[in-house]
């Protein structure tokens, strides 16, 4: 899931670097604003705890375990935000120290694993109102669905060639790994509150209108994304045919190539305005963040 | 000679209603090293965060002349310099250096000048070589050795020693005891660690559920209490006949 | 373990390490959009990018078959869909993939085995990194190491107390859960000593950090030189 570099085209990779760095910047304000630096201690020493547990297996049957992916678990305990800069983070650190997934790629990561899926992971917390075991199997579930097929479409966008045995293979993979992360992230919970009430936060105190959107649009992006990778891997990858296979065409614009390129089948059409969509929805929600968040600072 | 901690009627409960210290009275003058003794759990720990305010409970501290309260907080913990008991809780900085200089640059030093004063504490505890080194990277020892710098640099005239020979081996703990019987400060040592408490103080304090029941010399208090926790006094010696 | 390596290599002495991280950090940025920007067909450009890593890791210092075997962790995933693209019918897309992505993690390792990560980190500050993403990555970094080996711990245990047999799965399963759970209060009041130290040595809320970077004639000359060279093996 985590993807190197020399995979994804180059209009990709540098349009998922510049959405992650607004939208972790954005975060970045908006914790600087409410959490204090004495915080940070806090905030590096869940990070690590999130790295070191990835390295615990679950077994979960025919000789096979799972591990936790995290992004759930760290906004249902430290706040979604909070959750946004730790697993950049972790992220980032995979990248440089463990070669875990490219460096021009870290954008793409992090917009998938950092961004969305930390916001659909804190979707149904955040909705439900409360800590019921529904909506945090639910949170885990969705982080690692929408993570894992907005991957898949990056990759066939891309042009990176995959037949779609591979493609669906992928897919219930990711179906799979997101029913485990689910699991984990219950199992991890329900241990927690018993040991200490504290340490999962209440969503109905943290509760806020700007999260359950970006959460919502999260969920949408990965949902989608899911959908047009289970039901169109073609479609998709003709569509970065016309976008970037060759180096000659890296520097310019998709948009320019959509003008110009000639679309045959209805389907491309589609999947063309699909993607758009995708792309505006983030762009409409990052521009609300800010204002929500100007406003807020009145 | 007025006291340099001076304690009255301190009394303080923790969220769940334990009352981990109830009425506590003592003073520690100048030059002075007194031992903290007592089971887990009598307040002991607590005891010594009341007095650089970290928590706070009700009665009087006074650290040199100063009521420990948030105005003085900043003022006192630079007069009070505090090892705890886990070093790596205490070098939280990516090395030695950046650790030990972290108490000279929150008191307003230029970089240039705390960087000075932290290789002159490490120098004083014999690890200026390990300036640049990780924490990770060193021994139980170098930690408690860098974690005492770190403290040393910000020249507190009280030390307060938290459980300080845990993970320690004997020669790292010997080590310690010379280190510290040459600094000039008064020393509180909270101890499980007779032995260490004997080599280092000249009196002794007995906490109990929350209240300081002994303060006398350190010989009289350890033999009166030695038989509360003492492993040979609790007779567990094998017999062939009393095996388990 | 492999950031313990690392960690080991960074540490080492040589012309290399001792450039200024930001340097070192523009010319791997370079390095690598050249890498990615390469055309299948410029096989000449692609032997000068790894002639280049040759050349680096022979300076730093660093075990050359060592570095390229922790490189090769890419290779199952690369290899895979570079067979893929072999089988459509692309041939040399299927190479240079296999290439560029090998010698990519190539230049990450190298950058990471001549850079402590602090120092790194600091570096990353200086060109526009948000404080708040540093001093996270710091302290993650300082207690990865020491969490790490408390989950090794942790795990053994439960290995030790594990059943073996499906029934109790859902059993290890509660137990792994349980294990992780202790983790993170082990973690969390960690964080809470961490605080207390802070706290007693003059934490006023904002941390006050040394920041001893200085960037010499020497870092710059090594950034340009090699931005050059980079820059023309791609043009031409």
């Amino acid at each position: 899931m985590h993807i190197p570099d020399n995979f994804l085209s180059t209009p990709v990779w540098a349009a998922l670097d510049a959405i992650s760095i607004s939208a972790v910047g954005l975060t970045v304000r908006r914790a600087s604003r409410d959490l204090p630096e004495s915080n940070i201690p806090l905030l590096g020493v869940m990070g690590a705890f999130v790295f070191a547990a990835q390295m615990i297996n679950f077994p979960v049957g025919a000789g096979t375990s799972g591990h936790l992916v995290g992004g759930a678990l760290l906004a249902a305990t430290i706040g979604p935000a909070p959750a946004v800069l730790v697993m950049t983070t972790i992220l980032a650190i995979q990248a440089f120290v463990f070669q875990d997934g490219g460096v021009l790629a870290l954008g793409a990561n992090v917009f998938n694993m950092a961004v969305v899926g930390v916001l659909a992971g804190s979707w149904p917390f955040q909705l439900w109102g409360r800590a019921s075991t529904a909506a945090v199997f639910a949170g885990g579930f969705l982080s690692v669905l929408a993570s894992g097929s907005l991957a898949l479409i990056e990759l066939l966008i891309s042009g990176v060639r995959m037949p779609r045995l591979l493609v669906y293979s992928s897919v219930g993979l990711f179906a799979v790994n997101a029913l485990i992360e689910g699991a984990i992230t219950v199992s991890v919970v329900q241990a927690l509150n018993k040991l200490n009430p504290g340490f999962v936060q209440k969503p109905g105190t943290a509760r806020n209108r700007l999260l359950i959107v970006l959460g919502a649009a999260g969920v949408v992006l990965g949902g989608a994304g899911f959908l047009l990778a289970s039901s169109a891997p073609d479609a998709i990858q003709n569509l970065g045919q016309t976008l970037g296979m060759s180096a000659k065409t890296n520097f310019t614009t998709p948009m320019a190539n959509y003008a110009a390129g000639n679309f045959e089948s209805a389907w491309l059409r589609r999947a063309t305005a699909g993607l758009t969509g995708l792309l505006l929805i983030c762009a409409i929600c990052a521009a609300g963040a800010r204002m929500i968040g100007r406003r807020r600072s009145v | 000679m007025t006291p340099v901690i001076e304690v009255r009627d301190l009394r303080f409960r923790y969220e769940d209603g334990t009352q981990a210290l109830d009425g506590v009275n003592f003073s520690l003058h100048a030059g002075e090293t007194v031992a903290v003794l007592g089971a887990n759990g009598s307040g002991k720990t607590t005891f010594v965060l009341q007095l650089n305010g970290i928590l706070q409970g009700e009665g009087q501290v006074i650290v040199c002349g100063l009521p420990v309260n948030k105005e003085n907080a900043a003022t006192v913990r630079s007069k009070i310099g505090m090892v705890f008991q886990d070093s790596d809780e205490q070098l939280f900085m990516p090395t030695v250096l950046e650790d030990v200089a972290f108490g000279p640059l929150n008191q307003g030093c230029q970089p240039a000048e705390a960087i000075e004063k932290a290789k002159r504490a490490l120098q004083q505890v014999g690890m200026e070589h390990s300036l640049n080194k990780a924490p990770y990277h060193l021994s139980a020892g170098e930690k408690r050795k860098a974690a005492l710098a770190g403290v040393l640099t910000m020249q507190p005239e009280i030390l307060v020693l938290d459980e300080p020979t845990t993970f320690l081996d004997p020669p790292a703990q010997l080590s310690l005891v010379h280190l510290l019987h040459e600094l000039p400060q008064a020393k509180l040592i909270v101890t499980h660690d007779t032995r260490f408490a004997c080599a280092l103080a000249s009196r002794a304090v007995f906490f109990e559920k929350g209240k300081l029941v002994t303060d006398g010399p350190i010989e009289e208090v350890i033999q009166r209490y030695d038989w509360h926790y003492s492993l040979l006094a609790a007779d567990l010696r094998y017999s062939a006949q009393r095996r388990f | 373990m492999h950031h313990v390596i690392v960690d080991q290599w960074s540490q080492g002495k040589s012309p290399l390490h001792a450039r200024d991280p930001r340097a070192k950090i523009f010319v791997l940025l370079v390095f690598l959009v050249v890498l990615a920007t390469t055309t299948p067909d410029a096989g000449v450009t692609l032997i000068i990018d790894a002639a280049v890593l040759v050349s680096g890791i022979l300076l730093a210092g660093l075990p050359l078959m060592g570095l390229l075997l922790r490189a090769a962790t890419i290779l199952p995933f690369s290899l895979t869909f570079g067979l893929i693209t072999w089988l459509a019918g692309d041939l040399w897309r299927a190479i240079a993939l296999v290439e560029k992505s090998y010698l990519s993690t190539v230049a990450v390792l190298l950058l990471v085995g001549t850079t402590p990560l602090p120092r790194l980190l600091r570096g990353l500050e200086a060109l526009g990194t948000p404080r708040v993403l540093v001093l996270l990555a710091q302290f993650l970094y300082r207690y990865l190491f020491v969490i790490s080996e408390q989950a090794q711990h942790v795990r053994v245990a439960a290995v030790c107390r594990a059943g073996g047999s499906s029934e109790h799965r859902r059993g290890r399963f509660r137990a792994a859960g349980g294990a992780l759970a202790v983790l993170f209060a082990r973690s969390y009041y960690r964080a809470e000593g961490i605080y207390r130290s802070m706290l007693a040595r003059g934490f006023g809320g904002h941390f006050v950090l040394l920041n001893p970077l200085r960037f010499g004639a020497l870092d710059g000359g090594f950034a340009a030189a090699l931005v050059a060279l980079l820059v023309m093996a791609r043009i031409t």
